[in-house]
C-alpha cells in the first residue's frame, strides 16, 4: 500500500511538470506545425524573469501574472520575429533556426544569471500534508492542481470562446480560414503565446521542486516530447495525458528497478520517443493518416 | 515545391582538381612538422578530427537532406569504443580505430534504419533526444567496468609500429593527418560519385526518383547515415588518440550543436564550407571564451539564426555571391575589353 501510494503520488508529481509543457509543445504544433525545440528554454526564461521580478520586491502573485503577461508577449513576439520568417522553407531551416535559438537562451540565461544553482520560492508553503498515510508535499499538490486548472482553462479556451475557434480553424485550414476573415498571422503568433505561457506556469510550477539552474528544462523537454507523442502530436489534452502516463510509467519503473531506474531514465525516454515515431507516429488515442507523396 | 539547400548534381568530372588538391595537402602535412612545435601539431590534429566530424554531417545534411543533430553520439560511440578495445582489451591501435569506426557504423545503422522512416523534423527530434541522453547513458554504473562510469577512462599514447625510430607525438600527428585525408577523400568521392548523385535526386524530389528514377530511397537514406556515422566514430576514435581520455562530460549536446554550427556557418554540401565551418568552430569559441564560457553558446545561437537570416547557404553561399557579383559587374573592360567584342563580334 505504501509503495503504491508512493508511485501515485510520484507519478502525479512528475507527470504534472511533463505534462504541462508537453500541452505548450502541443499548442505550438497545433497552430504552426513545428516542434518547438526551444520551449523548454523559453519556460527557464520566463522562470528566471519571475525570478527576477519577485527580487525587485514584487508579491509572488503579481511576479506570476506579469510573468504570464511578459511570457505572453515573448512567444508572440518569437513568432512573429523569428520562426514566422521561416515558414514554407525547408523544415531543416527551421530546426536549425529553433536549435540556434535553443543555444542562445539557455547560454544566455547562463551569461545572465550565472550557472549556479539557486532555489526558487513556492507560493504554497514548505509544509507537507497527509494524507492515505502518506507525506505530501503543500507545493507539490497545489501544482497538480495548477497543471490540471491549465489545462481545463486551455480546453475551454479553445471549445468556447470566439478566439478558441478562431485558433482552431487556422490549425484546421488556414486558407479557408482567411478568406472567412480569420486574422491567420495574429492566430499563428496567439498560438506561440499561449504556449510560452502554459511554458511559464510548469517552469514556475517545477522551479521549486528542481531549484533552478540554466540546464533545467533540458532534460524535461526531452520527457514533454516523450509526452506529446504519446498523446499525439498536436493533440493538448493527448499530450497532458500522455505526461500524466509518463509520470506514472517513471514512477513504477524506478520502484522496480531503483538504480537502473533512475540512472537510465533518460535512455529510456529516447528508446519511447524512437519507438512511438516508428510504431504509433499518431500516438496512442490519434487516428492513423495515410501519406500519399 | 521545397527550397534545398545543398549543392546541385556536379559532373563527376571535376575530380582531377580534387585529387590534386588532396596531394597538396598531403605534401604540405607531411613537411608541416618541420616548421612547428609540438602543440601546434597536436592542435592541428585535433582541427583535422573536428574537420572529419563537420564533414561528415555537412555531407549528411547537405548531399542526403537528412539533419541529425545527435553525431555528437556517434563521436562518443567512436571514442568510447576505441578507448575500450585499445585500453581494456589491448588491442592495437589501428585495429582499435576500426572498431571505432565500425562501431559507431552500427549504431548509425540501428537509428538510420529507424530515420528511414522519419521526416525531417522527426528524424531531428529522435536523433536530438540521442544526443540528450548520451551522457547519462555513458554515466550508467552498470556498464561502469567497461565505460568507467562518471570518471571515464584514461589512454595511453599509442607507440608507432614496427619499430620505427620516431616520436610519439611526431607519429600521431602522422596517423591522424593520413586517416583525415583518406576518410575526407572517400568522402568527397562518395559525394561525387553515383552513391553521392542518386541521394542528391532523391533529397530534391524523392517521388520522382523513387517512381521515374527507380531508386530504393530509404535504403539509400540509411546507406548515407552508416557512412556518416561511421565517419564521425573515426573522428571520436582519433580524438580519444590524440587527447588520451575519454569521459561523459566531453559528449554532451553542446558537441552536437558546435558540429552543427560548423555546416551552418561552412554552407552545407561542399568541402570548402566544411574546412571555413570547422575553422570558426575550433578557434572563435577560444577568443570568445575569455570573456565568459557562456559567451560561446551566445554566439553560436546567434550565429545560426543570423546565417539562416541572411546567408542561408553559409559563408560558400556568399563566396559564390560574390563571385558572381564580381563577374557580372566589375569585369576589367580596359584595354582587353575591345579586343574581347572584336573575337566576340567575329565568332558572331
Amino acid at each position: 500500500m505504501q509503495t503504491v501510494v508512493q508511485i501515485v503520488s510520484s507519478g502525479m508529481v512528475v507527470g504534472g511538470i511533463y505534462a504541462s509543457l508537453a500541452l505548450a509543445l502541443a499548442l505550438v504544433y497545433r497552430s504552426t506545425g513545428l516542434i518547438n525545440f526551444a520551449q523548454g528554454e523559453m519556460a527557464l526564461i520566463s522562470t528566471y524573469v519571475c525570478l527576477a521580478l519577485i527580487g525587485f520586491g514584487l508579491p509572488y502573485w503579481s511576479a506570476f501574472f506579469l510573468t504570464l503577461v511578459l511570457s505572453f508577449a515573448f512567444g508572440a513576439a518569437v513568432e512573429r520575429l523569428l520562426v514566422g520568417r521561416f515558414y514554407g522553407r525547408n523544415h531543416m531551416v527551421e530546426v536549425i533556426v529553433l536549435i540556434g535559438f535553443l543555444t542562445a537562451l539557455q547560454s544566455g540565461a547562463g551569461a545572465i544569471w550565472s550557472h549556479n544553482v539557486r532555489s526558487f520560492p513556492s507560493p504554497f508553503g514548505s509544509g507537507s500534508v497527509e494524507l492515505f498515510g502518506h507525506l505530501f508535499r503543500r507545493h507539490d499538490l497545489f501544482a497538480i492542481a495548477v497543471t490540471l486548472a491549465l489545462l481545463v482553462g486551455v480546453l475551454v479556451f479553445f471549445r468556447a470562446t470566439s478566439l478558441g475557434l478562431a485558433m482552431r480553424a487556422t490549425a484546421d485550414n488556414s486558407p479557408s480560414s482567411q478568406l472567412c476573415g480569420v486574422p491567420v498571422s495574429r492566430m499563428l503568433a496567439t498560438g506561440w503565446g499561449l504556449a510560452a505561457v502554459v511554458g511559464a506556469v510548469s517552469g514556475m510550477m517545477v522551479a521549486p521542486t528542481v531549484f533552478l539552474d540554466p540546464t533545467m528544462m533540458s532534460n524535461i523537454l526531452l520527457y514533454a516530447f516523450a509526452a506529446t507523442l504519446i498523446g499525439g502530436v498536436g493533440n493538448p489534452a493527448g499530450a497532458v495525458a500522455g505526461g500524466f502516463i509518463l509520470g506514472f510509467a517513471e514512477a513504477i519503473f524506478v520502484a522496480l528497478m531503483p538504480q537502473a531506474g533512475n540512472e537510465l531514465k533518460l535512455s529510456l525516454v529516447v528508446l519511447l520517443i524512437v519507438s512511438m515515431l516508428l510504431v504509433r507516429p499518431q500516438g496512442l488515442f490519434g487516428e492513423r493518416k495515410v501519406n500519399r507523396a | 515545391m521545397m527550397s534545398h539547400v545543398g549543392p546541385k548534381l556536379r559532373s563527376p568530372a571535376s575530380g582531377h582538381g580534387q585529387t590534386l588538391l588532396f596531394v597538396a595537402a598531403a605534401i604540405a602535412l607531411a613537411v608541416l612538422p618541420i616548421f612547428t612545435s609540438g602543440y601546434q601539431q597536436f592542435q592541428l590534429g585535433q582541427f583535422l578530427v573536428l574537420l572529419i566530424a563537420v564533414h561528415a554531417l555537412n555531407l549528411l545534411a547537405g548531399v542526403g537532406g537528412q539533419i541529425s543533430l545527435g553525431n555528437g553520439a556517434f563521436y562518443a560511440v567512436g571514442a568510447y569504443a576505441y578507448a575500450i578495445a585499445f585500453q581494456t582489451f589491448g588491442i592495437g591501435h589501428g585495429f582499435a580505430l576500426l572498431i571505432a569506426m565500425m562501431a559507431a557504423g552500427l549504431a548509425g545503422l540501428v537509428i538510420g534504419t529507424a530515420g528511414m522512416r522519419l521526416q525531417g523534423t522527426h528524424l531531428a527530434l529522435a536523433t536530438f533526444a540521442v544526443a540528450v541522453a548520451m551522457p547519462q547513458f555513458l554515466r550508467f554504473s552498470g556498464m561502469e567496468p567497461l565505460t568507467g562510469g562518471p570518471g571515464g577512462i584514461l589512454i595511453d599514447m599509442p607507440s608507432p609500429p614496427f619499430g620505427l625510430e620516431i616520436a610519439s607525438d611526431l607519429y600521431l600527428f602522422f596517423l591522424v593527418s593520413a586517416v583525415a585525408l583518406a576518410v575526407l577523400w572517400v568522402g568527397e568521392n562518395m559525394a561525387r560519385g553515383r552513391l553521392g548523385r542518386m541521394l542528391i535526386a532523391a533529397r530534391d524530389n524523392p517521388v520522382a526518383a523513387a517512381s521515374t528514377g527507380g531508386l530504393d530511397v530509404g535504403p539509400l537514406r540509411v546507406k548515407l547515415f552508416v557512412v556518416t556515422a561511421a565517419m564521425t566514430g573515426i573522428a571520436g576514435g582519433l580524438n580519444a588518440m590524440l587527447t588520451l581520455f575519454v569521459s561523459p562530460d566531453g559528449f554532451t549536446l553542446f558537441l552536437s550543436i558546435s558540429l552543427l554550427v560548423g555546416i551552418v556557418i561552412g554552407g552545407l554540401g561542399s568541402l570548402l564550407g566544411s574546412i571555413i565551418g570547422t575553422l570558426f568552430v575550433f578557434f572563435v569559441p577560444d577568443l570568445v571564451g575569455r570573456v565568459s564560457h557562456s559567451a560561446t553558446g551566445v554566439m553560436f545561437g546567434a550565429v545560426i539564426v543570423a546565417c539562416m537570416f541572411f546567408a542561408p547557404n553559409g559563408a560558400v553561399g556568399l563566396l559564390r555571391a560574390a563571385r558572381d557579383f564580381i563577374k557580372k559587374n566589375l569585369r576589367i573592360t580596359w584595354p582587353i575589353r575591345k579586343k574581347l567584342t572584336r573575337i566576340h563580334a567575329n565568332e558572331g
